[in-house]
C-alpha cells in the first residue's frame, strides 16, 4: 500500500458519498413528498420501513446484500445480464448499498420538510395560473431549500464515513472499493499508526468542513416557516 | 350567469349550490353565517377541488380565475415586490401595475418582508396580486375583514371601479353587510351548502327575514351635490330630501350609503330639529317585533326603504302604527 | 467523604480479582477461537480452571494490550503482534512461542478435486475472481500472496483479487457464492471432502501464529502451566486433525 493508494481512497470515497448524495435525493424527494401527502393506516408502517437503516447494525445490512449480490441471487444476476459484470466487489455495489444505508438521512429531513409546507401556497400559486412545474419551482423548492441541503449534507457525511457495509460487500480493491474509512481500519490493523492518524485527520476535517458549510447555507430563507 | 356547483365536502356537509343571476350583474355578493359553505363555494370555483363538479356560465375553460383567499396566502420566501412580480409574470396580459399599486394602497409595502406585515397590510398585498395576474374573474373570501374602516372603504370602491372598467367579474364573500349592500349587484344567501335566496340588492334588503333583522342594512342613494369644502360633507338628494355623508360612494353620479337599523332613532318632530344631521322624512310601513324587546320599523319614501330597530316601549310610547309620517334620523358617518 | 467511598469500593473490587487468580483471561484471534474453546474445555475438565475468551483481530487485540488491558495469554493469527510485544518492551522474549502451524487451503466451486494447476488454469483466463486474506494484515495473506509469487502467478492475479479483511471474510465470499475460488486456512474447510486442495507447505513461508504472555506477575505461573498444555504433544495431535501443522517440528 502506497500513499498513491491513500489517494485513491480519498478520491472514491468523495465519489461514492457525491454520486450517492445525487441519487437519493432524486429518489427520497418523491417519495418524501408522497409519504407527506400521504393519510393512511399504512403509512406508520413505511416510515418504520424507511427508518430501518438508521437502526439496523452496518454489518447485518452489508452481510444481506453479500448475499444479495452474488451472482446466484436475483439481484446479482440480472446486474451480470444487463451489464456483464459481477456486481460484488463493484464500486456500483457500493453505491447501491449506500443508497440503502444512508436512506433515512435524504427521506426524514425532506419529509419534515414537506409536512411543514403548508399546501394551500400550491392553491394560491394555482390561482395565478402557475403549472404543475411552475408551482414546484417558485413555491415548492424555495421552501424546501433548507431541508433539501440537510438531506444531501447529511447524506454525504453519512456515506462518508461509512464503514460496516463496505466492509461486508467492498472486497477491499484500491481504486474500485477501498474507501477512507477502510483504509484507515487497514492502517490501524497493519499496526501503520502515523498514516492512521494522517487519514483520520482527512476524514475529520473533510465531514467538519462539510458539515458547517452545510449548516450555513441551509439558513432559513428570510421570513420562511412560522 | 348560471351557476351550479356541487361537492362532497365531507361525511356531513354537501355544497350543492345553484343560482341564476341578470345579464348586467357583474359584482355578487355571497353571505350567509359560518359554516354555510361560502369558502367551499369560492374552492370550487376556482378549480381547486378535483373531486367537484360545477357549471358557471360566467367562466370558461380558458378563464383565468383568481382567488384571494381568507389568509392571504402570500408566498413567505419572498419580499412583497417578488410575490406581486411572480403574479404579473404568469399573468395571461399586460395590466397597469402601478395604477393597481395605487389603488390598494401598496406602494409603502413593497420592499417589506411578508411575515411582517400587519393583516391589513397582508391583505391589501394579497389582493394586488391578484389583481396584477389579470384574472377574468376574481373571487373574493373576507378579503377586507382586516382592513379598517376607511382604508377598506377606499379600496373596494377602487376594486369596483377596476373590475367594471375591465371587465372583471367579481364574486365576493362578506361578513360586511353595509360592503355587499354598497358595491354588490346581487347577492345570495347561502345555509347548509345551499343558496337559499338570491336577487338584486335592493330586493335582497327589502324582504329581510326576522331572523335577519340585526344583520341587516338599507341602501339610500341619489344624485351627488357638489363637496362642501367647509365642512367637509358630501350631500346628496335621497328623495327629494338634502342628506349628508362624509366618504360615500359614488358611482356615475349617484351617491350611496349604508344605514344601519341599530344607528336610526325615530321621532315625530320637523326635519331639522336635532342636531342629529341626516333627517329623512318618510311613512312607516310596518312594525315586526324583533329580538330583545325590540321592534323593526320598515320605512319608506318613494323608491327608498329604510330600517329602524328602536325598543317596544319606544314604539308604544309613541304609538306607532303604519301609515304614519315620521323623521327617520341617523348621525353622519 | 464522597471520595473515601469511591476508594474503598475500588479497593475491594481489586482485591475481589485478586481472589480469583484462577480464572485464566484469554485473547485469540478469530481464526483460532473455535479451536481454542475446544482446547479450553478439555483443560478444565482436567485442571478445574476455567478460562474466559475475548475473540477479535490480532491487531485490536495488540493495540488493546498495549494500553493496558488485562489479558494472561495473547493468542494472536500471526507472529508479528506478538513480536511487536516484545519490541516494545511489554513481554520477554522468552514469553512468546509458536502455538500452532497454519495451512493455505485453495477452494475451487468448478472443480470436484482440484489441484494446483487449476489454479494455474484460472490465473489465466479468470471468471469471478480469487478471495484472499488481505497480505497486509493477515498470515493467510500474506502466505496466499507468497505462494501467488512462487507459482508466478502473482502478476496476473494480483488486480483480480478480492481481499477479506481476514481469512474468515475471505472464506465468506466463497460461501456466499460471491466468488468461485478462494485462498483460504485449511483449518476451515478440512472437513469438506470437495472442492479442496491443501496447498504444498513448500510455497510460502511457514504460517506461524505465535502467543504471548502477558499475564501479571501472580498469574504467570497459572499462564504457563496452560501454555504447556497447548503445546503438549496431545493438543498438538488433536490439532493437527483439524489442519494445522504439529509445533514440534518447527519449535524455536
Amino acid at each position: 500500500m502506497s500513499s498513491v493508494d491513500d489517494w485513491q481512497a480519498v478520491i472514491l470515497t468523495l465519489q461514492l458519498a457525491l454520486i450517492t448524495g445525487g441519487l437519493l435525493l432524486i429518489f427520497a424527494l418523491p417519495l418524501a413528498w408522497w409519504l407527506a401527502g400521504w393519510r393512511s393506516r399504512m403509512k406508520t408502517l413505511v416510515l418504520a420501513i424507511v427508518a430501518l437503516p438508521l437502526v439496523l447494525p452496518p454489518t447485518v445490512l452489508g452481510f444481506y446484500l453479500l448475499l444479495a449480490f452474488a451472482p446466484d441471487s436475483g439481484i446479482g444476476e440480472a446486474w451480470q445480464w444487463l451489464t456483464g459484470e459481477q456486481l460484488a466487489f463493484s464500486f456500483s455495489a457500493l453505491v447501491l448499498g449506500s443508497l440503502l444505508y444512508s436512506l433515512p438521512f435524504a427521506v426524514q429531513p425532506l419529509y419534515t420538510g414537506f409536512e411543514q409546507l403548508d399546501r394551500r401556497y400550491l392553491d394560491a400559486a394555482a390561482t395565478l395560473g402557475m403549472s404543475r412545474i411552475a408551482r414546484y419551482r417558485h413555491v415548492v423548492f424555495p421552501l424546501i431549500r433548507p431541508h433539501l441541503l440537510i438531506a444531501f449534507g447529511l447524506t454525504v457525511a453519512h456515506t462518508i464515513g461509512e464503514f460496516g457495509v463496505v466492509l461486508m460487500i467492498g472486497g477491499n480493491i484500491p481504486g474500485e472499493t477501498q474507501v477512507l474509512s477502510i483504509a484507515l481500519y487497514d492502517h490501524v490493523e497493519a499496526l501503520d499508526y502515523p498514516r492512521a492518524h494522517a487519514m483520520a485527520l482527512a476524514l475529520l476535517g473533510f465531514s467538519f468542513v462539510l458539515l458547517m458549510a452545510l449548516y450555513q447555507l441551509s439558513r432559513k430563507p428570510r421570513g420562511a416557516g412560522a | 350567469m348560471k351557476l351550479i356547483a356541487s361537492l362532497k365536502v365531507s361525511t356531513d356537509f354537501t355544497l350543492d349550490a345553484q343560482l341564476s343571476t341578470n345579464d348586467d350583474c357583474q359584482f355578487l355578493g355571497v353571505m350567509g353565517p359560518s359554516g354555510a359553505g361560502k369558502s367551499s363555494l369560492l374552492r370550487v370555483l376556482a378549480n381547486l377541488e378535483p373531486a367537484s363538479s360545477y357549471q358557471c356560465s360566467w367562466t370558461s375553460p380558458s378563464s383565468r380565475i383568481g382567488l384571494v383567499f381568507q389568509d392571504s396566502l402570500l408566498f413567505p420566501h419572498l419580499d412583497v415586490a417578488g410575490n406581486l412580480a411572480l403574479a404579473q409574470r404568469y399573468a395571461k396580459s399586460n395590466s397597469d401595475a402601478s395604477e393597481i399599486f395605487q389603488g390598494c394602497q401598496c406602494e409603502a409595502l413593497l420592499e417589506r418582508q411578508v411575515t411582517y406585515l400587519s393583516g391589513g397590510e397582508r391583505q391589501r398585498v394579497a389582493l394586488c396580486r391578484a389583481l396584477v395576474n389579470s384574472p377574468d374573474i376574481l373571487l373574493l373570501d373576507e378579503a377586507f375583514s382586516a382592513m379598517d374602516n376607511a382604508l377598506s372603504q377606499q379600496v373596494q370602491q377602487f376594486l369596483r371601479r377596476y373590475c367594471l372598467k375591465h371587465g372583471i367579474n367579481v364574486i365576493m364573500v362578506s361578513h360586511d353587510i353595509s360592503a355587499l349592500a354598497l358595491y354588490c349587484d346581487e347577492l345570495a344567501s347561502m345555509k347548509g351548502g345551499r343558496i337559499i335566496r338570491s336577487g338584486p340588492v335592493n330586493q335582497m334588503l327589502n324582504n329581510v327575514t326576522s331572523d335577519q333583522a340585526e344583520n341587516t342594512v338599507a341602501v339610500l342613494s341619489g344624485p351627488a351635490l357638489e363637496f362642501d369644502e367647509a365642512h367637509q360633507i358630501t350631500p346628496f338628494l335621497c328623495e327629494d330630501q338634502v342628506l349628508y355623508a362624509r366618504h360615500p360612494f359614488v358611482e356615475d353620479g349617484q351617491a350611496k350609503i349604508t344605514v344601519d337599523p341599530r344607528d336610526v332613532s325615530i321621532d315625530l318632530a320637523q326635519q331639522h330639529a336635532s342636531s342629529i344631521l341626516n333627517g329623512f322624512t318618510c311613512e312607516v310601513r310596518a312594525l315586526r317585533p324583533a329580538a330583545a324587546g325590540q321592534v323593526l320599523v320598515r320605512l319608506a319614501r318613494g323608491q327608498s326603504q329604510l330600517f329602524a330597530l328602536i325598543s317596544e316601549l319606544s314604539a308604544s310610547r309613541m304609538k306607532l302604527q303604519a301609515g304614519d309620517t315620521v323623521t327617520a334620523r341617523f348621525k353622519l358617518r | 467523604m464522597n471520595s473515601r467511598r469511591i476508594v474503598c469500593f475500588v479497593i475491594s473490587m481489586l482485591m475481589s480479582t485478586v481472589g480469583h487468580a484462577q480464572t485464566l483471561r484469554l485473547g485469540v484471534a478469530a481464526n483460532f477461537a473455535e479451536p481454542l474453546k475446544e482446547i479450553s474445555k478439555r483443560y478444565q475438565q482436567q485442571t478445574g480452571i476455567t478460562t474466559t475468551l475475548t475473540v477479535g483481530a490480532s491487531g485490536t487485540l495488540y493495540a488493546q494490550i498495549q494500553h493496558g488491558a488485562q489479558l494472561d495469554v495473547f493468542l494472536s493469527a500471526d507472529s508479528e503482534r506478538p513480536q511487536a510485544l516484545v519490541e516494545s518492551g511489554r513481554v520477554g522474549s522468552d514469553d512468546v512461542m509458536t502455538y500452532a502451524i497454519g495451512r493455505l487451503a485453495y477452494l475451487d466451486r468448478d472443480v470436484r478435486a482440484p489441484g494446483i494447476h487449476d489454479l494455474q488454469t484460472y490465473a489465466l483466463a479468470p471468471g469471478t475472481r480469487l478471495a484472499i486474506a488481505n497480505p497486509r494484515l493477515a498470515p493467510y495473506g500474506r502466505a496466499a500472496k507468497e505462494a501467488l509469487h512462487t507459482l508466478t502467478l502473482w502478476p496476473n492475479l494480483a488486480t483480480r483479487l478480492v481481499t477479506g479483511k481476514n481469512v474468515q471474510q475471505a472464506y465468506q465470499f466463497y460461501a456466499t457464492g460471491n466468488v468461485d475460488r478462494a485462498l483460504v486456512a485449511y483449518s476451515q474447510v478440512y472437513h469438506l471432502k470437495k472442492h479442496v486442495h491443501l496447498i504444498d507447505a513448500s510455497l510460502h513461508q511457514p504460517i506461524q501464529q505465535q502467543l504471548a504472555i502477558t499475564a501479571p506477575q501472580d498469574n504467570r505461573a497459572a499462564a504457563r502451566q496452560f501454555v504447556a498444555f497447548l503445546l503438549s504433544d496431545e493438543t498438538q495431535q488433536w490439532l493437527a486433525q483439524r489442519g494445522y501443522q504439529p509445533v514440534g517440528d518447527e519449535y524455536q
